[in-house]
């Protein structure tokens, strides 16, 4: 079995991709600061606060961990282990529109793995990836909760119910 | 309270809060282990240690983290027990890479040893092994993460242990690892207690990298050298040299302990006696060096007179080594010109005012206070007592400290002040009508005069000021126990063994009666006259007070480069040392000592512990024990010496050391045998003209505070990293 690294961690999947946009601006840190303030009393309030600094940030980059880290005076190999053991936070930005593609059992047996099949062909990325203009992102998913809809994609906070594959990129440009 | 209950048949009482695994081991039932560990809170991670108690709706308990109840009825060796450790086995060979051919774990490895107890020819399910790389990039320490069983010991250690939190769980699921924040190259002590508790071969040293099989080493027990700590250290050899340490009681080490030993195989050796020939240092035998020696001796004795010759001794040779020293200068040369620069601002009362407690007695303490005074640098295994006492018995820490350091957080209250200026602001808060105090200094106040029993680490180097406002602090406060700290490993021998001017062994001070009964047990003339301290004997070289200097294991001119010049003015300067230090290029006889991996003999530790050390390698080149290089002076000036062996040492230490009479290896010698102990007797030197601009410290203690350590090269790739990213 191959290495598989954490996404973002020893992969460069957005190489080449303009970042400027999604780097971490000054103000973003100050918002952090008034996050941490709030909880930096409160015994085991790691996972709120990189919850909140995600919303702020858009995901989770090194800088940010060991700003949380040297405020909430805990270790950044702990803030590392939180973020890289729940899949909500994301340590790679994730694009203005982030596609989910369910590849659960119901939605895999419905051929799900062809929806992302033509994503990464049509949108030039992989799994995980970002595409150039940051617009969107296409993350795989273990079931959604709506087996009755398979194959499910959900774009934002959109959800699409029995996609075909070669319809999904009508639905995407939907989304500008 | 007390729980009655039956394990493997046999009846076994066990103390409220013991586990299962605890009363399986009263009775002798061997559970095994990976994830426990008697330092740590329970985890339960390896489920290797699962048991049965009958009745429990659970098929199997796992005995490490299921306390023992009264009346429980346990198995740990049924049929059914064997087959789940044997699963349980089976489900981590799945991943485990069975590399051990090249794994240096092999032959102690918890794992090998399991998987061959319970005899797994060919597990049931088909291997999947997952091969992430080796992690070359930390010094120190290798990381094989493919070895890794995700017991999580390093990690807990870490954490609770040394308040560090290096290492932490990343990932999850099968991609679960143990790793630093983005996977980056530890940065941290380096103490090696990961490595040291690893089970498998996950976590393994550079040093010891392809240098021996476990089955292969000898060994011999030792103390560590480079702290008052005075840790317990295990040498292991191959072919007769020092192929790693290791801490034989599962005692803590810190990175110094555990990996600067290497100090002893550098190239900077000296491996010959040399002496001073038109000017220049040139290598000669001992014959020649002995003798040059003393004829020196004997022509500045009668024309200069014989209290023109002094001796530094040292705080980091044995008792053995400073006794014989002190003899040699009283009753052979004659004079009490005899003492030693570590006495230098110790915490008066190494002495008597302030004498240590046992250092395993700091976490019972319910509040520590720490005087501004980085513990973890200094004196690491004090650091790693105070930890526990936070973490483990929920003892209270207050903290004096100008920086911020490791402590910080585990501290209730914080002064940031200088230790002087919050002890008086501590001393107004505890007083009748202590008002107007700082916010910080009071609360600081609250914590210690709530808590019945407090612990006070005290620097060192203090002032008499300081000694004074620690005094009255500690008679404000209840049940206050000091724990003075050390930098150097036998400052307390050297002190018992009367390398004092006017003290002879065991803190008799100079006198008739003293000297009467010092001269008939060593059969020898003393001289009357009080000596010179050792700091009037380096400012005595201007005025020509001193002519002569022996200097033993120190390296004055390294500690204060003005020396230099002074040392200059001496008719004749021996310097005794392992390194060719600062002091060593000025003399004029230099002789090769023997490290401390390469001789015998016994530390007394800041505990006043007699702890013994024994050879591990034979002594590089020409060197010798530093008892062994005087005695063979000694017996050139006419000197009746005849030692055979450090023991002999010891035999006669023991006979006119009242403390050390029936002090048995291992244990301490209480504070009630000191004469001076409660009088106004101290011992601590303060500067005088010299030695002013003492160089005490440099950057960063813990990797670059001394000749020796600066010579190791494992120590050498830590300093870089810490160098490279400024931390």
């Amino acid at each position: 079995m191959s290495q598989e690294p954490a996404a973002g961690v020893t992969e460069t999947p957005n190489e080449g991709v303009d970042l400027r946009d999604m780097s971490i601006k000054p103000e973003m840190y100050r918002k952090i600061d008034r996050i941490i303030e709030k909880y930096r009393s409160r015994p085991g309030s790691l996972i709120p606060v990189l919850q909140q600094a995600q919303e702020v940030c858009g995901y989770l980059p090194d800088k940010v961990q060991r700003y949380i880290a040297a405020g909430l005076k805990i270790s950044p190999s702990v803030v590392f282990g939180v973020a890289t053991f729940y899949s909500f936070f994301t340590l790679v930005p994730r694009g203005k529109h982030v596609i989910r593609v369910c590849l659960g059992t119901a939605c895999y047996v419905n051929r799900s793995e062809e929806i992302v099949d033509k994503l990464k062909e049509k949108l030039g990325i992989q799994v995980g990836e970002i595409t150039k203009d940051g617009k969107y992102s296409i993350e795989a998913v273990r079931c959604l909760g709506a087996c009755g809809l398979a194959p499910v994609v959900v774009v934002g906070q959109d959800t699409y119910g029995a996609v075909a594959a070669t319809k999904v990129m009508d639905i995407v440009n939907k989304y500008e | 309270m007390e729980i009655k209950l039956t394990v493997d048949d046999k009846p076994v009482t066990v103390k409220a809060g013991s586990t299962i695994l605890d009363a399986a081991k009263a009775v002798g039932s061997k559970v095994p282990t990976l994830c426990q560990d008697d330092n740590l809170h329970p985890f339960g991670s390896c489920r290797i240690c699962l048991v049965e108690v009958v009745g429990s709706p659970r098929k199997f308990t796992p005995s490490c983290t299921t306390p023992a109840m009264e009346g429980m009825v346990v198995r740990t060796m049924s049929p059914a027990i064997i087959d789940i450790r044997k699963t349980v086995l089976e489900l981590l060979l799945i991943n485990h890479p069975l590399d051990c051919p090249v794994c240096d774990k092999a032959g102690e490895c918890r794992l090998q040893d399991l998987v061959h107890e319970y005899g797994l020819g060919k597990p049931r399910f088909d291997p999947v092994k997952k091969y992430l790389p080796a992690d070359y990039e930390s010094p120190i320490i290798e990381r094989n993460i493919s070895r890794c069983i995700l017991c999580g010991k390093c990690v807990r250690i870490c954490d609770e242990q040394n308040a560090v939190g290096e290492w932490a769980f990343t990932r999850r699921g099968t991609k679960a690892r143990i790793s630093t924040d983005f996977d980056r190259p530890l940065n941290c002590e380096f103490c090696g207690e990961c490595v040291d508790i690893c089970p498998v071969g996950a976590l393994t040293t550079r040093q010891f990298r392809y240098r021996g099989r476990p089955w292969n080493l000898a060994s011999a027990r030792s103390v560590c050298n480079y702290c008052g700590c005075g840790c317990v250290i295990r040498y292991d050899t191959r072919d007769g040299r020092a192929v790693r340490v290791v801490a034989p009681n599962d005692n803590y080490l810190c990175s110094k302990g555990r990996f600067g030993w290497d100090a002893v195989h550098h190239a900077d050796r000296i491996m010959t006696p040399k002496m001073r020939v038109g000017g220049k240092l040139v290598d000669c035998t001992w014959e020649e060096a002995v003798s040059v020696i003393a004829t020196n001796l004997n022509v500045i004795r009668t024309k200069r007179g014989v209290d023109t010759i002094g001796g530094l001794g040292s705080v980091r040779t044995t008792n053995e080594d400073n006794y014989v020293f002190q003899k040699f200068l009283r009753a052979v040369v004659g004079t009490n010109n005899v003492d030693m620069l570590g006495r230098l601002r110790i915490p008066r009362g190494l002495d008597s005012a302030f004498f240590s407690g046992e250092l395993a007695k700091i976490r019972s303490h319910r509040a520590i206070l720490v005087l501004d005074a980085d513990v973890g640098e200094i004196n690491p295994r004090t650091g790693i007592e105070i930890v526990n006492a936070v973490n483990r018995r929920g003892g209270r820490l207050v903290l004096v400290n100008k920086g911020e350091n490791k402590f910080n957080v585990l501290a209730e209250a914080v002064i940031v002040d200088s230790a002087e200026a919050a002890l008086t602001g501590l001393i107004a808060a505890l007083s009748p009508g202590g008002q107007g105090v700082r916010e910080d200094i009071r609360r600081a106040a609250v914590v210690l005069l709530e808590e019945p029993s407090v612990a006070i680490i005290v620097p060192a180097r203090v002032s008499a000021k300081e000694v004074s406002l620690i005094k009255q602090l500690a008679g404000l406060l209840q049940g206050v126990t000091f724990y003075p700290l050390v930098k150097r490993s036998n400052l307390q021998g050297g002190l018992d063994m009367g390398v004092i001017s006017d003290y002879y062994p065991g803190y008799r001070k100079q006198g008739e009666d003293t000297t009467a009964a010092f001269a008939a047990s060593w059969n020898a003339m003393l001289p009357d006259k009080p000596g010179m301290n050792a700091l009037q004997m380096l400012e005595g070289i201007a005025s020509k007070k001193t002519a002569a200097l022996y200097i033993m294991g120190d390296d004055p001119v390294g500690s204060d480069r003005k020396l230099a010049p002074v040392l200059k003015d001496l008719e004749f300067l021996v310097v005794q040392d392992i390194f060719m230090s600062e002091t060593a290029k000025l003399a004029d006889v230099v002789l090769p000592a023997a490290g401390s991996a390469e001789k015998s003999g016994t530390f007394t530790n800041v505990e006043r512990r007699l702890q013994e050390l024994s050879q591990a390698e034979e002594p590089l080149a020409e060197a010798k024990s530093d008892w062994e290089i005087i005695q063979l002076i000694a017996r050139k000036m006419g000197g009746a010496m005849n030692y055979a062996s450090p023991k002999d040492v010891l035999a006669e230490i023991r006979s006119v050391v009242p403390q050390y009479r029936d002090l048995a290896p291992g244990a301490c010698w209480p504070a009630e045998l000191s004469p001076i102990a409660g009088t106004d007797a101290d011992l601590s030197l303060a500067s005088g003209t010299i030695m002013k601009d003492e160089v005490i410290t440099s950057d960063r203690l813990l990797f670059s505070s001394g000749m020796t350590i600066t010579r190791s090269q494992e120590i050498s790739t830590i300093r870089r990293v810490k160098v490279a990213t400024g931390k």
